[in-house]
């Protein structure tokens, strides 16, 4: 099958993201939609493809550092991605996942629910020029009166980063209930704003964070583009850091 | 603040991960050189095609006595290679070595990967050291005057076994090499120390062999937790904790020094109330009163470790993170949680620069009040205890250069270097005493920095500044 240039510049800002070091991905198509998973499953973004689009009948998965073209074919359980130069053509076969497109589009639905219910924030991608990239984790928390707050703390010299939302002067933001704290890995944070493509009608991407509420039992962020009209829309769900005593890892909670 | 106060504190900087599906893959924490099998190469000269192969004596492990490469820091660095393998039956999951061993052998060699457990040749071993029992024998004023093995044999630092792979698993049990070892050290009256997470050393042959020893015998039971199930998890292969608790009574009452060893130390995951209370209380009974600690070593830095971790259920991340990769937070940790055992009466040591100041012993293995020959004097480890010792006055490098002179001079002039590098903060600094809680730099002469003990940890200040 030969893929759309959406979808190949889905798969290759999946690509990417991986090369980057940021998110280590694995892709999924399956009917209209494509799911990234990262590596330690802490995030998964899904994109729904348009009513135009070519639909994905046979559901795919592959690692997207193996994505090598934007033609293939499942041959015996192995993704075969073909190029040719005119002169020699090229045939790169490469394994499929361990999870299923349908165990994962099964897994998003576990998470994708209604938001009225969780505070939201807008952030643009100028708050990357303020945290410290070498510190692991950014802490959220935020309160219906003072808005949110990040916090990054300095384990390793001393020192705290607090980060707050200038007031405009036309528009205030307003939590709708009390929420945090909760982290973010920096590195998965920083990942999800370069999914986003640049907009040339705005300054800069912004994103929009669902927190769960504070004893709400939903341990995951939801996070979309600020607005919709953008091509590549997608929904990412971030599982939370928590601050209790627990090591063993567990699932976040879903309804 | 206690240490259960602290605890509290670092769970609110450092978070735990949760995952949108639990998922097991493999673990690789050994990376392994790919080599081509049954490699043929055509040779033009003799015109026709010959193997290309080079093999590991899989059956012998050439060593002999060796200074250790961390000789810089350590007191004690004089050690006995007796078994060797690829991996380490015991499989402990936090280990590091089997991933340096893989990628030194199957990087080299083609038969590594069927070569299983190998030892040394104890004759040669016999044999060699009995030549050197003229270095012992010498003047005092001689024996400064060595280098290396041949000094630290001459000046009697104790010989440490089971420091690069376990010396007594199964395999020993049957061929009894380190035994013979252990006999021999007897027969010549050398000191010995054992690092081991087994319990044959508390079988009679080997407590016999070490309680017979006049220049005295010490075993290091690595014991990380109280709590069985974890054990099983993280050291699935190796003895039960109650079996090695019974092997430290044993010895212990056997007058064998038996010093259990929590190494590593995991944040949150070995230091549960309950569990290091029944610890507490376990190894009391069993007759010890000296304990060592340390924290996870930043080598052990490996993705593969990580999965392995993940693997199990558990937060690497968040265990590495606060307990190693941040040095003064690890530090003051673990400096805090050896509070915990101080208070109940056990002398307690540590390797962990940032602690060496309040070490109960010069030597961080617990041995000091025990062996009576030689240590190892020019290492940062007692640069830390020296510097400590002359609180509030400067100490430059000629007054340490001087003291370590008096008690036998440094091993060699290599490692004089690098001393001597690591007291002016260069080269590998992780083992520099720069890091040692109250050591402040406060001044420089011809040789580097002066140093000073102050009232004062940079731990806690930093502990105030992100809480």
């Amino acid at each position: 099958m030969k893929i759309s240039g959406l979808v190949e510049a889905i798969f290759s800002n999946a690509v990417a993201l991986d090369q980057s070091g940021g998110l280590r991905n694995t892709i999924y198509a399956i009917e209209d939609q494509i799911f990234i998973l990262n590596y330690d499953h802490t995030v998964l973004l899904r994109f729904k493809l348009r009513s135009e689009e070519k639909k994905f009948e046979q559901p795919i998965s592959f690692k997207a550092n193996d994505y090598d073209s934007n033609i293939f074919e499942e041959i015996d359980g192995n993704i075969v991605f073909i190029s040719d130069n005119g002169e020699f053509k090229r045939k790169k076969s490469c394994g499929t996942t361990d999870i299923t497109p349908l165990e994962v589009q099964e897994l998003y639905a576990k998470y994708a629910y209604d938001l009225s219910n969780r505070p939201q924030v807008d952030l643009s991608d100028k708050v990357l020029e303020l945290i410290d990239s070498d510190l692991s984790h950014i802490e959220f928390s935020g309160t219906k009166e003072g808005g949110i707050r990040i916090i990054q703390r300095n384990i390793y010299s001393g020192g705290i980063i607090e980060i707050e939302k200038v007031k405009s002067p036309l528009f205030h933001e307003t939590l709708i209930a009390d929420f945090g704290p909760i982290a973010i890995k920096t590195n998965d944070f920083k990942a999800l704003f370069s999914i986003q493509p640049e907009d040339e009608k705005r300054s800069s991407p912004t994103l929009r964070f669902f927190f769960p509420q504070i004893n709400e039992s939903n341990d995951f962020i939801i996070v979309k583009p600020s607005t919709t009209e953008k091509k590549r829309s997608f929904t990412a769900i971030v599982a939370c850091c928590l601050y209790d005593e627990i090591i063993e890892i567990k699932e976040s909670r879903s309804i | 603040m206690n240490y259960w106060d602290l605890r509290k504190r670092i769970i609110k900087v450092v978070p735990r991960m949760t995952q949108l599906y639990s998922f097991q893959r493999e673990a690789v924490a050994v990376r392994e050189k790919g080599r081509k099998k049954n490699y043929s190469q055509f040779n033009l000269r003799y015109g026709k095609w010959r193997k290309q192969e080079r093999l590991l004596n899989t059956e012998q492990i050439n060593s002999f006595l060796e200074l250790s490469t961390r000789s810089a820091a350590c007191p004690m660095p004089f050690n006995m290679d007796i078994w060797d393998g690829l991996f380490c039956n015991f499989g402990c999951k936090y280990c590091y070595a089997n991933n340096f061993r893989a990628s030194l052998y199957t990087a080299f060699f083609d038969n590594s990967k069927t070569m299983g457990l190998r030892h040394c040749n104890p004759d040669y071993y016999k044999a060699e050291m009995d030549k050197m029992a003229k270095y012992r024998a010498m003047s005092k004023e001689d024996k400064f005057n060595l280098k290396g093995i041949t000094k630290a044999f001459a000046l009697e630092i104790p010989l440490r076994m089971g420091i690069r792979f376990e010396d007594f698993t199964r395999s020993e049990e049957k061929y009894g090499i380190s035994l013979q070892m252990l006999q021999y050290l007897r027969d010549i009256e050398y000191p010995v120390m054992i690092n081991s997470k087994s319990d044959l050393p508390a079988q009679d042959a080997y407590v016999r062999a070490m309680a017979d020893n006049k220049a005295k015998a010490a075993v290091h039971i690595t014991m990380i937790t109280s709590n069985e199930r974890i054990i099983k998890r993280l050291e699935p292969g190796a003895p039960s904790y109650a079996r090695r608790l019974e092997a430290l009574r044993r010895l212990n009452e056997a007058g064998v020094r038996a010093v259990p060893r929590i190494e590593p130390y995991l944040f949150l995951l070995t230091d549960r109330r309950e569990d290091v209370e029944q610890y507490i209380q376990d190894i009391w009974d069993a007759g010890s009163r000296h304990i060592t600690f340390d924290t996870y070593s930043y080598t052990a830095n490996n993705s593969g470790i990580r999965q392995d971790f993940i693997n199990e259920g558990y937060d690497y991340d968040r265990m590495f993170i606060a307990g190693a990769d941040s040095q003064p937070l690890g530090s003051i940790l673990l400096g805090k949680f050896m509070e915990l055992f101080r208070d109940k009466g056990f002398s307690c040591s540590t390797f962990d620069l940032g602690n060496t100041p309040t070490n109960d012993q010069d030597i961080c293995c617990e041995v000091e009040d025990w062996f009576d020959r030689g240590w190892n004097y020019g290492c940062t480890v007692m640069a830390s205890r020296y510097i400590s010792l002359r609180e509030g006055f400067p100490v430059r490098w000629k007054d340490f250069d001087r003291w370590v002179n008096l008690h036998g001079g440094f091993l060699t002039d290599d490692i004089k270097e690098e001393v001597h590098r690591l007291w002016n903060i260069e080269g590998n600094v992780a083992y520099s005493q720069r890091w040692a809680a109250g050591l402040v730099p406060c001044g420089l002469d011809e040789d580097g920095v002066i140093w000073r003990k102050e009232d004062s940890d940079y731990r806690k200040d930093l502990i105030k500044e992100i809480l």
